[in-house]
């Protein structure tokens, strides 16, 4: 099982990682032409302002995830061999009853497709979008064991205890 | 009479959820579900999109026809009349369709879930017996008053609640002239404050539902082919073909009349959700249960309750303890394009009111947009977030959580921002 981990003291705020994860779900996946589509491309991952910090967050594909057991559609489901949370768009009916329970506030509004939108950890890639275009290694994809259960939770909310 | 080890009364979230939790900790064992509906488990949430025809009626299904014998469940297909806890056995009748069968079925378990739901709550109004008035709950009643609205014209829906606003998008998208008839002062009262409510009724109206405040539904008149006209309580008429009412639920509790297991408005359960009876569990919107910030029991009917409820009373039920703390009163919907996320103590109007401290960063009629904090001894209590809202869920943890919020955090909250530390 793999995890995105979050180092918050590298992330200088550039954005790339916004920037790579749009271009990645547009439809051309290139920069120049995904800049002019309609709807335009959305990014699923955000750059946080903290006090001391800034870092980039994504959905951690937590493990019972509160978003999973909020759908009203059957849109969000998990899968119990990888722990990925998939969203499957034309289920969508963009209620907003995961956004209202993320503890991470990851989901964003594709508010005239009236769907929500979120991580899907790349799947057309081996290393997602916004890692790959990290310029100061903010971001890392780590093999996790699977049966660790707290070490897989302390990667999940990592940026947290780093915080404290 | 037949036996298994788990039976399960409902088919909604909650027993899916106690399913799968039960799945996973005792995969050998069978599991009769008793469920009234004559359809396999539906996502009951979806019915207004599937009346205004914006989801199919494939897509509408929990899980497909083959998971039932996957998952070692057995789906009967009739109504619990009668349960006798103490001898481990419950009573249903067999759905009609099912006329070879004897009327009246026995079955014995060892664990029983009741997760029976909840049925809209029925006002006392004269002629609301008559052809062309309905509720929405179920996916008989969506398709019934899709079917009277290919004749009518026009609707009036009695009740400013989600259920309520959902329906009424879904009769206009049909060609239909709406009225909604609130007897509150303003839309969604159960979660917005006058404020928001305000914001919300102008958009509704913008879109061309016409609502009456304060005003109830005092007779609807029927001819021979159904309703014709509805007077209010100030006198007014108003021609219409059809009423909905939604004016919230309740806990589908009837069947427990005369039987062992304890119940009030609702069923009372500790925190392994554990009726009167130790294996006698009940979850999801039938359940009393505590409330976090008032600190007393109280009903909430909604989803993410009856998921996590269910999976609780479904570890337990299958050997594995975990305990359920609570939950208070949260909502969210999108509604003719505008969001809206209420969670806590939304509604508290003016701190003379109320203990704490209100602030509202942000409000704007166009486009329609609102931040309301409420906040007591420096942590979170309430909050509205109409518009832009991706991080709500920050502040609905933040409530549950009850945690202290540091100076910084505070000081952006209360200016509309959210930050994570
Ligand atoms: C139109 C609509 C929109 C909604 N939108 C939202 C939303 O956006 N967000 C949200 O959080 N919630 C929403 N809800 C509420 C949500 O659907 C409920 O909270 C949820 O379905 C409760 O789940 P449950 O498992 O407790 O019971 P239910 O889903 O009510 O299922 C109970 C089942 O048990 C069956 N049953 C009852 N008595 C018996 C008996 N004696 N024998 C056999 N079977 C029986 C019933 O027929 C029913 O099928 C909506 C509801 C409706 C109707």
């Amino acid at each position: 099982m793999k995890e995105i981990l979050i180092q918050l003291e590298h992330c200088v705020a550039c954005k790339s990682c916004v920037l790579a994860c749009a271009v990645e779900h547009s439809e051309s996946k290139e920069l120049f032409s995904a800049i002019f589509e309609t709807p335009p491309p959305v990014a699923r991952i955000f750059v946080e302002a903290g006090e001391e910090f800034n870092f980039p967050l994504q959905c951690r594909h937590c493990e019972e995830a509160k978003c999973v057991k909020a759908c009203i559609s059957g849109a969000l489901w998990q899968d119990k061999e990888s722990g990925l949370v998939h969203h499957e768009k034309d289920k969508c009916i963009g209620c907003l009853m995961c956004v209202m329970l993320c503890p991470f506030g990851v989901l964003t509004q594709a508010r005239e497709e009236k769907v929500v939108l979120k991580c899907d950890r790349c799947p057309d890639l081996d290393i997602p979008a916004c890692v790959a275009s990290c310029p100061t290694k903010a971001m890392s994809l780590e093999e996790v064991p699977v049966h660790a259960r707290e070490k897989r939770k302390e990667y999940l909310t990592n940026f947290k205890e780093q915080w404290s | 009479m037949s036996y298994a080890k788990y039976a399960i009364i409902g088919g909604g979230p909650a027993a899916f959820s106690a399913i799968d939790t039960i799945n996973k900790f005792d995969k050998q064992e069978e599991i009769a579900l008793i469920g009234a509906e004559n359809h396999l488990p539906y996502y009951r949430p979806l019915m207004p999109n599937y009346l205004a025809g914006w989801t199919a009626r494939e897509k509408l299904y929990m899980r497909p026809e083959d998971f039932y014998a996957r998952s070692n469940v057995r789906f009967i297909n009739g109504k619990a009349i009668q349960v006798n806890g103490r001898h481990n056995l419950l009573t249903y009748e067999k759905s009609e369709n099912d006329v070879k069968a004897p009327a009246e079925e026995e079955l014995k378990f060892e664990k029983l879930l009741l997760a029976t739901g909840a049925d809209p709550v029925q006002p006392n109004i004269p002629g609301l017996e008559n052809p062309g008035t309905y509720f929405l709950r179920t996916i008989n009643d969506a398709d019934n008053i899709g079917r009277r609205a290919r004749e009518a014209k026009r609707a009036v829906m009695l009740g400013g609640g989600l259920v309520s606003l959902k329906t009424a998008q879904a009769l206009q998208a049909l060609g239909l002239e709406v009225v909604l008839i609130i007897s509150s002062n303003r839309v969604f009262s159960q979660m917005l404050d006058w404020q928001g409510g305000e914001l919300l009724a102008h958009h509704l109206k913008k879109e061309g539902i016409k609502i009456f405040f304060q005003n109830e539904a005092d007779f609807i008149h029927s001819n021979r082919s159904g309703v014709k006209k509805v007077t209010l309580a100030d006198g007014q008429e108003l021609e219409a073909e059809m009423v909905v009412v939604g004016k919230g639920v309740e806990p589908a509790v009837s069947f427990l009349e005369g039987s062992d297991v304890e119940f009030a408005e609702g069923i009372p359960v500790n925190e392994k959700l554990q009726t009167n009876l130790p294996h006698v569990y009940a979850a999801g919107d039938v359940t009393l249960t505590q409330d976090l910030l008032f600190n007393k029991p109280a009903l909430h009917p909604f989803w993410p309750k009856a998921t996590d409820q269910g999976a609780v009373a479904g570890a337990n039920m299958a050997g594995k303890e975990l305990t359920y703390s609570g939950c208070m009163a949260m909502n969210a919907t999108e509604i003719f394009g505008l969001p809206v996320i209420a969670a806590g103590l939304a509604w508290a109007e003016k701190e003379e009111d109320f203990p704490g401290e209100i602030y509202r960063p942000l409000y704007l009629d166009s486009p329609p947009s609102y931040t309301k904090i409420v906040l007591k001894d420096d942590r979170l209590v309430g909050y509205i977030i109409i518009g832009e809202n991706r991080k709500a869920g920050i502040l609905t943890n933040l409530i549950m959580s009850q945690q202290l919020l540091s100076p910084y955090r505070k000081n952006r909250l209360i200016n509309g921002e959210v930050v994570y530390l």
